[in-house]
């Protein structure tokens, strides 16, 4: 399956930055951003930039991978419950001989996610174990 | 106007691989070789690290540590020989997401080893002709070292970058002077679509490194009017351990002057992240009023030398992660695993 | 039904033609009875380039009826169903072909795997390398987290639907396991191991659904509660990871409209896509009390000759789960059931079936409720 740079640029705000949506109306936070609320339907939505530590929620090591992630595997992904906004979809990178748990503290880092060679190069927030 | 660095922050990978179990695949004796590199162990970059999110993390860094704007850095540079694009400039990537707004000044920057410096006297001067309020020059490396080559024991992994901005930001060190020194030189060069880059052995000693580093450095003091004893602390370009102790005693410098800043004994060359490095090393245990000299190197080739006052506003800044933290975090790898980070095998 | 399985030698259509007159046999109808055709099917445009499913079972049956294929990732087969019975509600249709065929074997298991990630979110989930085991594993990490058990009880969902499987003819893999054989299976993610997890198969399985009596000598069985819900497709935005809200609002409905509750039920087959979604489906149809269908499942009181027989068929796991045939199978089996011919996992009289099928990790649920009785 082909990426579309156009999809992937459309996020780039996004998932650069962590940037999400916070409606004014309901006061639901959302990421990525949405044009109008889930949870009311307001489209008086405005961006807000969420703070880059959370807890883990839950978590998974993946053995099979798709293609493009073959190289890493095994590899960790999990939901994070982000300090100040939603619970969100990523990776946790860097473990070392740590044991994960759901509640470890973590923090948000700029990583490269998928691209080599001849393809486009896409960019994301992913997650380090916040060290004691 | 005086110009001078308000922030600095560093990035190093965390994996590292020893020369011992990279001399052992090649039938070399690991203890000659870290004898005369000075170097036992490198910095190996994540498989989802290039030289972009070094060059982030770094000087996300430096913003993070004075809560600065990222809407008032006006200039932004990333010097590498790594960049991931052979076009489309990894300095846009950077910017974007550290929330720099569209108005800045900006390209990528290639000089071998010294892109890094290149960028700070090109934001130096963007920030003195006031078409820039600040700017962040950033130097990062992801090395390509050929498997077996000499090189092949110190290119690693890291980066600094410098947040340089005018008088009306508070400096925790002055930009006092630079200056540049340089030629035509072959020493080491990179094809357009090579892999892995070519070094003219020896040639890359007496006149490349220290041709250069002399030249710049001897032409800023007697340019000043300064001696090495007027220095508190120097930093030269590290390809390895050997070369900056070399060049420092040859120009008059000792080894307490050096010391700080040699962080390749513990990480290894990190290109145009190297003499940066050694500054932002430096500048972590430097006191208010310390005079610090800097000269990089590139090969091709060049050496950029600046000459910084440190301030009271040093010590605020001395808290949080160090380079030293981020020498000390580390997890190693066997050599099979360093050759998928480093994509010898795919 | 077709068997499940790798079948190489059979294209898509081959096994939409033979399930389909299977079908029109036990229900001695002939082709031309048929005046619409559901098609139920989540992969062929992404792996085989084949689109308008609907036209082409159609005009392959050399018929000009309405025809058109459903999606809803893993739960297209019960949303195919459910399709059918609204058009027989509404007068205007009588006799309905609901086909569910899926062909996944002819490619490469990272193509396919790939391709299954359609059902997951693709911005948020599939961005970011989160497999669809990936998805489950995450639920079943965190109900391991909130009600304490483990591996074994995930296995012994294994063993069972295995047991079962061994006494279907048309399963995939009929063969039983042992729970040792299950907790040492290879990792796939994270606690989730090759025996927590539903395979790739080949199948289609088909029904005739008529609002008239049926004309074959079979007692004559009919879909009582028939319900659809949604709930995000990504697992972020979703209240709980350790219930599917589509599954217990499409069972609450459908248990409303046939009049029943989940004590009725005699026998069920839940979407096991992986171990961990059995045991939140028991609890989401009110078989089990929350935090307790894992245990229920190890004092094995879910095989088919004890209180609550859940999967006779061998479930996803064992009979298999070509991805848009699985919805209809599980109507299949329950309709054996209930007219006594599921030999060798027979239960003991049943009144009342239901049938639950899911789609994506909890994206959409299809609940269908049958019964014997007048």
């Amino acid at each position: 399956m082909k990426k579309s740079v156009v999809a992937e640029w459309r996020r780039y705000e996004d998932r650069y930055r962590l940037m999400g949506s916070v409606c004014l109306l309901c006061k639901e936070n959302f990421f990525p951003r949405v044009t109008h609320c889930v949870r009311c339907g307001s489209s008086d939505v405005r961006d807000r930039l969420f703070l880059r530590e959370g807890e883990i929620y839950s978590f998974s090591k993946i053995h099979v991978s798709p293609e493009q992630f073959q190289k890493q595997v095994p590899y960790y992904v999990a939901l994070i419950k982000l300090d100040n906004g939603p619970v969100i979809s990523s990776q946790i990178v860097d473990v070392g001989s740590e044991k994960l748990f759901v509640g470890m503290r973590v923090y948000a880092v700029f990583r490269k996610v998928s691209g080599t060679g001849e393809q486009a190069l896409t960019y994301g927030i992913k997650f380090r174990l916040t060290k004691k | 106007m005086k110009i001078g660095i308000i922030s600095y922050g560093a990035y190093i990978p965390k994996y590292r691989v020893t020369t011992e179990e990279i001399a052992g695949v090649w039938g070399k004796n690991a203890e000659e070789i870290a004898r005369g590199l000075f170097v036992s162990e490198k910095s190996v970059p994540g498989l989802d690290e290039d030289t972009i999110t070094i060059a982030h993390e770094a000087s996300r860094q430096a913003l993070d540590r004075v809560a600065f704007n990222p809407r008032h850095v006006d200039a932004l540079f990333v010097g590498s020989e790594s960049h991931p694009y052979a076009v489309k400039p990894s300095s846009v990537t950077v910017a974007k997401a550290l929330g720099v707004g569209t108005d800045y000044y900006t390209a990528d920057l290639e000089f071998a080893c010294k892109a890094g410096s290149a960028g700070m006297q090109i934001v130096s001067s963007f920030v003195s002709s006031k078409k820039a309020r600040t700017g962040l020059a950033i130097g990062a490396d992801t090395a390509q070292g050929k498997p077996g080559d000499a090189l092949e024991y110190t290119a690693a992994a890291g980066g600094a970058a410098f947040l340089i901005g005018s008088d009306d930001y508070e400096h925790i060190a002055t930009i006092d002077d630079y200056v540049s020194y340089t030629s035509d030189t072959p020493d080491f060069w990179r094809s357009k679509h090579g892999k892995y880059p070519h070094h003219a052995e020896r040639f890359t000693g007496k006149p490349a490194y220290f041709k250069h580093i002399f030249g710049a450095t001897t032409y800023y003091l007697e340019k000043n009017n300064y001696s090495p004893s007027d220095f508190d602390s120097v930093i030269f370009h590290m390809p390895n351990g050997k070369f900056p102790r070399t060049v420092a005693r040859a120009l008059g410098f000792t080894e307490d002057q050096l010391s700080d800043s040699l962080v390749v004994d513990f990480i290894g060359n990190t290109y145009s992240g190297s003499s940066l490095l050694g500054l932002a090393r430096v500048l972590d245990s430097a006191k208010p009023g310390d005079r610090i000299l800097m000269t990089s190197y590139g090969s091709g080739s060049g050496s950029d030398t600046f000459s910084f006052t440190v301030t009271d506003a040093i010590e605020k800044m001395q808290t949080g992660v160090t380079v030293n933290d981020y020498i000390e975090d580390k997890i190693y790898l066997s050599y099979g695993e360093y050759a998928k980070h480093v994509g010898t095998v795919n | 039904m077709t068997k499940f399985g790798e079948h190489f030698e059979k294209s898509l259509l081959d096994l939409s033609l033979e399930a389909t007159f299977g079908a029109l046999t036990s229900a001695s109808l002939t082709k031309d009875t048929i005046d619409a055709i559901v098609v139920s099917n989540m992969l062929s445009d992404t792996l085989s380039g084949q689109g308008h499913l609907g036209a082409l079972i159609s005009g392959s049956l050399g018929l000009t009826v309405e025809a058109f294929r459903v999606e809803g990732a893993c739960a297209s087969g019960g949303i195919a169903v459910k399709k059918a019975v609204d058009m027989l509600k509404a007068g205007t249709h009588k006799n309905i072909l609901v086909l569910g065929v899926e062909k996944m074997c002819d490619h490469s298991s990272s193509e396919t795997t790939q391709a299954l990630t359609n059902a997951s979110d693709a911005e948020k989930e599939a961005f970011y390398g989160i497999t669809f085991p990936g998805l489950y594993a995450m639920m079943a990490r965190r109900y391991f987290y909130e009600y304490q058990i483990g591996q074994a009880e995930l296995a012994a969902v294994s063993v069972k639907n295995h047991y079962h499987g061994a006494r279907n003819k048309k399963a995939h893999f009929p063969k039983e396991i042992s729970e040792k054989v299950a907790m040492t299976s290879s990792k796939i993610a994270d606690p989730l191991r090759l025996f927590d997890c539903s395979p790739i198969s080949d199948g289609a399985a088909a029904l005739v659904l008529s609002s008239h009596e049926p004309q074959s000598q079979r007692k004559p069985v009919r879909i009582v509660g028939s319900s659809i819900a949604t709930d995000s497709v990504s697992l972020q935005e979703r209240k709980s990871l350790t219930s599917i809200k589509a599954a217990e609002l499409a069972g609450k409905r459908a248990y409303i409209e046939a009049g029943i509750s989940s004590n009725d039920v005699d026998v069920a087959e839940v979407h096991d896509c992986f171990t961990i979604a059995e045991i939140l489906a028991l609890e989401d149809l009110g078989f089990f009390k929350r935090g307790t269908a894992g245990y229920a499942t190890m004092q094995k009181k879910t095989y088919y000759d004890q209180e609550m027989p859940i999967n006779t068929s061998g479930g996803l796991k064992s009979c298999g789960h070509p991805v848009g045939a699985t919805g209809v199978k599980q109507v299949v089996e329950i309709t054996e059931q209930l007219q006594g011919t599921a030999e060798g996992r027979q239960v003991d009289n049943p009144q009342y079936g239901l049938t639950h099928n899911v789609g994506g990790s909890g994206a959409t649920c299809a609940v269908h409720i049958l019964t014997n009785t007048l």
